[in-house]
């Protein structure tokens, strides 16, 4: 029997490209990234305008002394529009609040009396402040913790003042701070002059990303192959298909490449929308208000080409898997509808050991039975590769991790095949729906 | 020496009579799903060249007994055989020879009906020039004309089973496996998949056996007819020579007083 695989792969490309079902799950991160960089860039471009403009806030003073007056002069230096509130108006606060709800104010900054005389005494002296917040969006969160800051700040300038006073012959900042703690990060052999946090939250960053990325494609190519399995199912193709002169394999094996192929150019689409994403918030960073940011990730070393082919690999076995695993659930069910529900119920408990590699710690540290299953899937890999190869090592279980992975889904692909006959079909799919019912009731 | 090349010879000549006597050999076939028989002990033959009916009421055994032809399902019991060649150990030849048309099958909707044809025409056939002959031909099976451009998705149901007998008929099999062939179509898209099967048979020489519980339609067409009922084959004949047996108007009559003989 020749080779019928060139039309049957024909056939599969053909008909799932041409699926607008599978475009939508293609076209949402190329459209949803750039989107969520333009918020971004929008909001924190709000926030720079609003700042350079002065950020509005209300203030009461029942103070009237020296130090109160040198309070609000800093104020007004560090870019607040400061509105002066007569209290004497309103019976009660309740009022005062709902009025400045009404306006563009941010925050109400109360300084009540006996302040000036507590600093004086060397007692706490008591500021209140009261933030109004209208919405939980990206401008508005860092206007109110702008304004906190900013109150920090001037805490500590008048914290080294009043240090001078009482002290005259000896440095202030000594006083308030004597221990200078130096943080610097070694990563992959290199010292970096970064403190561990900053650095550990940009690799948190920049990794959390790509298991995302892996995430939707993996769950997208899944249920690709899944549903045109069912469909072939549904519309009885398949029956028809099974009784061409063709290999078994052959049918399985186009199934594989097609979905394979939209993985693909899912991953491109993905990776072109993460690219913008990037450019958008890069441009943000430039700005000289804001400090820090991805900007930082040059100080990381690169990762050689060792471990990016060995990362290739791992995600390329990985979707495989997925999509191998997809084909079984389609075959499985006689519907697309049995497909989806089946698919939901056997891809989240794959993607659970993803999340504990991604947000949890060292997998050693893991209890044994978790362990176990963490190794047993081919989707660890690539996490655990993308995790390790940030900080410039290759880790030794990925590679292990290869042959494991290649012989796991051919085992998955020979069983599929085995499962792909009219014969096995009906009596698995007479027995799935009998176990749903069950199940259901 | 001498007597062994008669025997030889003797043997061939059998091995080539009854490959030329039947088409369809099925013996003492039983199909089990589990607990439920769907078929017991069926037998009959088809000829080469003969248009042979299965008739029987929804769920009698049709379906099973044609899915077992097709090579789709294995047989609990029994000896199934197609143009010779044993169902079970040599599926792959018989694969190479049939032609299946299920019941409510369905192509790919995304496809038009004209890359539908061509991509099934290239598993079949390996030379450019048989291949566009075979998709000519299908089309003009098909009747579609320019619609056979249109995506499957847009076809009406008669369009979609015009298509799919095309596709049945454009490889040009030695035997065609017909399931309910006009079942849920109308008048018109009936009597045209009638007179397509009628025309092929004669035209190729294909060798058919269809299913139908539209009795009248198989009285029409097919040479002989099986009469099956609770996955038993109650009589087996010419449609006339049934009629006069039974002392019956049409094959309905027929079926009615032999399902009551059973009871």
């Amino acid at each position: 029997m020749k080779s019928k695989l060139i039309p049957l792969i024909e056939k599969e490309i053909k008909d799932l490209l041409r699926d607008p079902r599978i475009y939508i799950g293609l076209i949402i991160p190329i459209f949803i990234l750039p989107l969520m960089g333009s918020i971004f860039s929008i909001s924190t471009t709000q926030t720079i305008q609003l700042m350079k403009e002065g950020i509005p806030i209300a203030l009461i003073n029942y103070d009237e002394t020296n130090w109160s007056l040198d309070f609000i002069n800093f104020l007004s230096n560090s870019g607040f529009n400061i509105t002066y509130i007569d209290f004497n108006k309103y019976d009660k606060m309740e009022f005062l609040l709902k009025d400045i709800e009404k306006s563009n104010i941010q925050a109400l900054i109360i300084i009540p009396k006996g302040y000036g005389e507590n600093i004086t005494k060397f007692n706490k002296a008591n500021i209140e402040t009261y933030y109004f917040i209208r919405s939980s969006g990206i401008s508005e969160t860092s206007i109110l913790s702008m304004i906190n800051s900013i109150l920090k700040k001037y805490s500590d300038v008048l914290s080294l003042r009043l240090i001078s006073d009482i002290a005259s012959d000896k440095k202030p900042e000594n006083l308030k701070e004597p221990i200078k703690i130096d943080s610097l990060s070694i990563v992959g052999g290199k010292v970096l002059n970064i403190p561990p946090e900053t650095l550990i939250g940009q690799i948190m960053m920049q990794t959390m990303i790509i298991p995302l990325t892996l995430f939707i494609l993996t769950i997208v190519v899944a249920q690709t192959a899944a549903t045109a399995t069912a469909v072939e199912n549904e519309e009885r193709t398949l029956e028809t298909l099974l009784t061409f002169p063709v290999n078994r394999y052959e049918i399985l094996l186009a199934k594989l490449i097609g979905s394979a192929l939209i993985a693909i150019i899912g991953a491109v689409l993905y990776l072109i929308g993460y690219y913008v994403y990037l450019e958008k918030m890069l441009t943000i960073i430039e700005e000289p208000i804001m400090e820090g940011g991805i900007a930082l990730l040059s100080f990381l070393p690169p990762p050689s080409i060792e471990a990016y082919i060995i990362l290739g690999i791992n995600v390329l076995l990985a979707i495989f898997f997925t999509t191998s695993l997809g084909v079984v659930i389609g075959a499985l069910s006689s519907d697309v509808r049995i497909s989806n529900s089946l698919l939901g119920i056997i891809i989240i408990p794959v993607m659970i050991p993803a999340f504990l590699i991604m947000y949890g710690g060292e997998i050693g540290n893991l209890p044994l039975i978790i362990q176990i299953i963490v190794y047993a899937l081919p989707t660890s890999y690539p996490l655990i590769s993308t995790k390790k190869i940030f900080l410039g090592s290759i880790p030794i279980e990925s590679i292990y991790g290869i042959p494991y992975s290649i012989i796991l889904t051919l085992i998955v692909i020979y069983l599929t095949g085995k499962i792909l006959s009219p014969e096995k079909l009906l009596t698995l799919q007479y027995k799935l729906k009998v176990w749903r019912i069950k199940r259901k009731s | 020496m001498y007597n062994k090349k008669i025997f030889k010879g003797v043997i061939n000549i059998l091995k080539e009579m009854s490959e030329k006597i039947f088409a369809i050999e099925v013996e003492n076939l039983t199909k089990k799903f589990g607990e439920f028989i769907a078929l017991r002990n069926i037998s009959f033959n088809v000829m080469p060249n003969e248009i042979f009916g299965l008739i029987g009421p929804n769920g009698a055994g049709k379906t099973t007994t044609l899915r077992i032809l097709a090579t789709l399902l294995l047989p609990t019991d029994g000896i199934v055989k197609i143009f010779n060649y044993d169902i079970i150990s040599e599926a792959n030849k018989i694969r190479e020879i049939l032609s299946y048309l299920a019941e409510d099958a369905g192509a790919y909707r995304n496809l038009s009906g004209y890359e539908y044809l061509k991509i099934v025409g290239k598993i079949y056939f390996s030379s450019k020039k048989d291949l566009e002959e075979a998709i000519e031909e299908a089309i003009k099976i098909s009747g579609l004309k320019n619609r056979i451009n249109d995506k499957v998705k847009n076809y009406s149901k008669g369009m979609k089973r015009r298509l799919q007998v095309a596709r049945t008929f454009m490889v040009k099999p030695k035997l065609a496996i017909l399931d309910e062939p006009t079942a849920g179509l109308d008048v018109i898209h009936a009597q045209y998949i009638r007179q397509i099967i009628k025309d092929y048979a004669e035209k190729m020489g294909i060798t058919i056996i269809l299913s139908s519980h539209n009795m009248l339609e198989v009285e029409n067409l097919c040479s002989r007819i099986a009469l099956i009922h609770n996955g038993e084959i109650v009589t087996i004949g010419n449609p006339k020579e049934l009629k006069e047996k039974f002392n019956a108007s049409n094959l309905e009559e027929v079926f009615i007083k032999v399902a009551k003989i059973e009871e």
